[in-house]
């Protein structure tokens, strides 16, 4: 009797930054390769195709019965893709990026990378400007025996920690998508493969001034909008794609309880203070990162408990320092 | 664009952003930005023409 014809095992993703926006670059096994987060079980199953039109002609008159559908058109595809985050593991330089599912969802999240050997090398991102060309992938998945290939893909990214363990980012992902071919996953080459990402352990946590908070979680929130589609009636397929819109940084800490005189978050909510919040995670030198909203305020404070343990949840929402700058956010790999 | 840039400081301290442009190969990215800077060192001044001396 023969086994089942397809499994839900092994994934790949294809990632690669795009020089004209929905025209499909070359992807290479070798050096376009993420890295993605699956946990313990088994991986998801790839998503659906979608359309932006289904292909509905309506009913007939002579008997309000569905009629029989054209095709469908406007096809995209959207998903989510977790990584673990981690440093090279050795030196930056204008070459040597973090590992592609760090740089490049990143810089396709909206996001500019800048290399600069001051203090050390670094790789630091920040918002890309609005108006400006904006970074785009050509996305190829392998999945249950397929592959599926999608062009002028847009992310928005989230990450949480999870307990102790090192945080998993999530990137939502939207793209035109092409029709599906069988495929078994390739032989790919993921990078700093010996590099352990770091944990939610010894974190650095900065909410201004006060620097003694005791963190119990952390998640963020980019809250960029990729969902305007670019319909084009004149395109075989009918879609050109997507457009981004702002994002919105949120960062959301979880942290015990403290003393008023220490931290008042309900007076700071109160009164729309500003704060530079930061966290670090990792402490070795090309494995570490830090999120910073350099200016941010609290957008929600709300109490909560662990049993007899009180805590607070701050929800900091960051702002751009003038109507022009993008500094409302960055992200240093160093 | 590559939405990549690096960090120069000018001659004046400050430091500015530029970009890397797309048609320079990732292993000749060191010796671009060796040869970039910010800003140009202002032009020499010419030398005053030596007149002659009668």
């Amino acid at each position: 009797m023969a086994t089942a014809a397809r499994l839900n095992q092994v994934i790949g993703f294809l990632a690669k930054e795009e020089t004209d926006y929905g025209t499909a670059e070359t992807l290479s096994n070798s050096t376009d390769a993420l890295n993605p987060f699956i946990g313990d079980g088994d991986p998801e199953a790839p998503s659906a195709y979608e359309y932006v039109f289904d292909g509905n002609l309506g009913r007939a008159s002579g008997n309000l019965a569905p009629q029989r559908r054209t095709t469908p058109s406007g096809r995209f595809r959207s998903g989510a893709i977790q990584v673990l985050p981690k440093g090279l593991g050795t030196a930056y330089s204008a070459s040597a990026f973090p590992p592609n599912e760090v740089h490049r969802m990143l810089k396709a999240s909206g996001l500019d990378a800048t290399y600069s050997a001051t203090a050390t090398p670094n790789w630091t991102y920040t918002p890309t400007a609005a108006g400006t060309t904006f970074t785009s992938l050509t996305l190829r998945q392998f999945a249950q025996g397929s592959q599926f290939d999608q062009a002028g893909c847009l992310l928005d990214w989230t990450f949480e920690t999870q307990g102790l363990g090192v945080p998993v980012w999530t990137f939502n992902w939207r793209g035109v998508a092409s029709a599906p071919a069988d495929a078994s996953l390739p032989s790919l080459t993921l990078q700093a493969t010996s590099i352990i990402p770091p944990v939610a352990s010894a974190i650095v946590g900065n909410i201004g001034a006060f620097t003694t908070a005791t963190i119990r979680r952390v998640a963020f929130r980019l809250n960029r909008n990729v969902e305007t589609a670019r319909v084009a009636q004149n395109l075989s397929g009918g879609h050109a794609g997507f457009i981004p819109g702002g994002m919105s940084p949120e960062l959301e800490l979880e942290i015990e309880r403290p003393a008023r005189a220490t931290f008042d978050p309900e007076s700071e909510l109160a009164s729309a203070t500003s704060r530079a919040v930061d966290v670090t995670f990792g402490s070795t030198q090309y494995n570490r990162w830090k999120l910073s909203l350099p200016q941010a305020q609290l957008a929600t404070v709300t109490p909560g408990a662990e049993g007899a343990l009180a805590t607070v949840t701050l929800v900091y929402r960051a702002f751009a320092s003038t109507p022009t700058a993008n500094d409302h956010l960055s992200v240093v790999f160093n | 664009m590559t939405n990549e840039f690096f960090a120069t400081t000018a001659a004046d301290g400050t430091t500015t952003r530029l970009p890397f442009p797309l048609d320079v190969p990732l292993d000749e990215r060191d010796a671009y930005m060796a040869a970039t800077t910010a800003a140009e060192p202002p032009a020499a001044v010419a030398p005053a023409p030596t007149p002659d001396e009668d």
